[in-house]
């Protein structure tokens, strides 16, 4: 049986926060990088391999398979909807997703102290923008709104500005790209942190290995709490 | 192909044709076979059946997957979504009086409306046993060792067992006095193994640091030592000794079969199907994210038929056995040569090909007299040799 565990770890900030619990867990970070273009590391002595790639991908790699372990954020997880094992809350890329609207219609309507069900029923046909239509249809249908949802890859925020919706769902982590845009948070939906997720096949297959790596992470992560 | 007509198969369902078809009926044959040098037989129940007599071993959620249709007078009528509710249906219908334990074994298509998802198919075929009648911790043992028996004729050796015992799991969930929403979410998250909401839950209870760390311990994957040296010593109420007393049974006659070192535990199985009410399991292969095989004990299915009666048994994928033989490079292939044999007299034409065939040649005759250079694209196309028979003796 193969003793090689692969890792999928995402490209960006949370990517570099994850290399680096991993190196004080002990295992090799040396050559892995967001820099380089390298996308398969393999450690061949500690028997570690990482797949590097776009964050929305991780949990595709993980269910199929292609990575035993991944570490991504709890947003592109619910987003995914996929069969994995969710094993540890890491704490860190905390976000918060949030169903914004235009600071001029929310005032125009007085909104203040309203709750979100009786601020949408002003529209007679709501349109919500969003990275997240799966996270996005899930909410609103919660609410028991009926809403279009309008898929969009990028710069959510523009879409109410340009009248090609009426509100967005997003995640936020300051909250100053809403402020700039002049949206208004009326609701926050859920709050993502980072994930340790596994294939469900890995996880049993390898669990002492699995296992013991989680329980270093976690023993690091309550160090960390305590300094 | 006419574009105005539409020639796609419904989501999900699937052609087989040529090795495929040709590797799967080899899987299949050497399964049977095995399962009837264990002393099982075969049964063939029929592929459609009357929603309300199948959907009498199902939950609402399996109910939701069945394909459903009427019948020109108004009967609701259903394709098997699994082969144990059928075969527990025919035995109480017509197998009553035999002498126990009967042993039954299956191959089949089954059909479950189920969202798309990675590694399934809405029509997919099954082999299996069941073996009825007996209530033993070695009933438990031999589905569990024919089940990797079957893996190891087909030449997978590389797999992993994970048993599991489901009313376990309820009994020590029962001693936390966590509200029942609280234990059936935890329950489902140990299953799912959802570990960021079972540790929050054993954090959040009202319980001892000992009955925590006693319960995020039985939540993990573990080998059968681990397992059973974490409750040593432990005083346990009634129901959970006994449960304990079945998986240490299994264990042991497991361990006997020289399977120690492919079982582990992990009282997350909970399986597919709502019928399970004790020693459950499933078979993991790294050659592939899904399991290939499972099953366990079911001992109310047969009452709900009008006919109490303990029962276990196993169902192994087919599609997913033939993947993780083609990633192994297990694959069971044709040895057969394939000759494609041509020539003027008809007469000696078959009886050529008779002759090779009885050497073990695939042989196919050109029945349209064409051209040797026609001919040697067709052959070379289908991966064959071609041979010439000539007309006349020289």
């Amino acid at each position: 049986m193969s003793s090689m565990l692969t890792i999928a770890l995402p490209k960006g900030k949370l990517g570099l926060e994850a290399l680096d619990l991993l190196a004080k867990a002990g295992l090799p970070t040396d050559g892995v990088s967001d820099e380089s273009r390298k996308l398969l590391i393999e450690c061949e002595k500690e028997q570690v391999k990482y797949i590097i790639c776009r964050p929305t991908d991780i949990p595709t790699y993980v269910e199929y398979g292609a990575a035993d372990i991944g570490i991504v954020g709890k947003d592109t997880i619910e987003e995914a909807e996929k069969n994995l094992f969710e094993l540890l809350d890491l704490g860190f890329g905390k976000c918060t997703f949030v169903l914004a609207l235009p600071r001029s219609a929310l005032n125009s309507m007085g909104y203040e102290g309203k709750r979100v069900e009786k601020i949408l029923s002003h529209f007679p046909h709501l349109r919500i923008a969003t990275k997240f239509p799966k996270v996005a249809s899930k909410y609103l249908q919660s609410l028991g709104v009926q809403a279009e949802i309008i898929p969009l890859h990028g710069n959510i925020e523009l879409a109410p500005l340009v009248g090609l919706s009426e509100g967005i769902v997003d995640i936020v982590s300051t909250g100053k790209t809403l402020r700039e845009n002049d949206l208004v948070a009326v609701d926050e939906i859920f709050e993502a942190t980072a994930r340790v997720i596994a294939n469900r096949v890995s996880y049993k297959l390898k669990y002492h290995r699995i296992q013991e790596l989680i329980g270093d992470i976690r023993k690091i992560l309550a160090e960390d709490k305590n300094d | 192909m006419d574009p105005e007509l539409n020639l796609s198969t419904p989501t999900g369902i699937r052609d087989w044709h040529s090795e495929a078809a040709s590797t799967k009926r080899v899987v299949e044959n050497k399964l049977a076979n095995l399962f009837s040098s264990w002393g099982y037989e075969e049964v063939i129940t029929g592929t459609i059946e009357y929603e309300d007599v199948i959907g009498r071993g199902l939950n609402e959620e399996e109910k939701s997957q069945l394909y459903r249709f009427f019948g020109r007078e108004g009967e609701a009528f259903t394709l098997r979504p699994d082969m144990t509710t059928p075969i527990a249906r025919f035995v109480a219908s017509q197998l009553t009086g035999v002498p126990l334990p009967l042993r039954l074994f299956y191959t089949g298509n089954v059909f479950r409306h189920e969202k798309p998802q990675a590694g399934r198919y809405r029509e997919f075929f099954q082999a299996g046993i069941e073996l009825i009648g007996t209530d033993t911790g070695r009933a438990d043992a031999e589905v569990i060792i024919l089940a990797s028996e079957a893996l190891r004729t087909l030449g997978v050796e590389d797999f992993k067992i994970g048993v599991g015992q489901v009313q376990l799991l309820d009994s020590f969930l029962e001693i936390t006095c966590l509200p029942e929403k609280t234990k059936n979410l935890l329950k489902q998250s140990i299953a799912d193994k959802d570990y960021v909401t079972v540790n929050s839950i054993i954090e959040g209870a009202s319980l001892v640091e000992e009955e925590k760390d006693l319960l995020n311990g039985l939540s993990l994957v573990q080998s059968g030592e681990e397992f059973f040296e974490r409750l040593a010593g432990k005083s346990l109420p009634g129901p959970i000794t006994i449960h304990l007393e079945r998986l240490r049974d299994v264990y042991d006659s497991l361990a006997a079969a020289g399977l120690m070192d492919n079982v582990f535990i992990d009282l997350g199985i909970t399986r597919d199907f709502e019928y399970y009410t004790g020693i459950v399991f499933e078979v993991y292969s790294p050659a592939l994210g899904f399991p290939i095989c499972g099953g366990g004990r079911y001992n109310n299915l047969f009452g709900r038929f009008g006919f109490p009666c303990p029962a276990t048994g196993f169902a192994l994928g087919i599609e997913r056995i033939l993947l993780v033989l083609k990633r192994v490079g297990k694959l069971p292939s044709s040895n057969s040569k394939q000759l494609l044999v041509y020539g003027k007299d008809f007469k000696k034409l078959l009886s050529a090909a008779a002759g090779l065939r009885s050497q073990g040649f695939a042989v196919e005759i050109d029945l349209d007299g064409k051209s040797r250079e026609e001919l040697e694209k067709y052959a070379r196309a289908a991966g064959m040799e071609l041979l010439e028979v000539p007309a006349e003796e020289e």
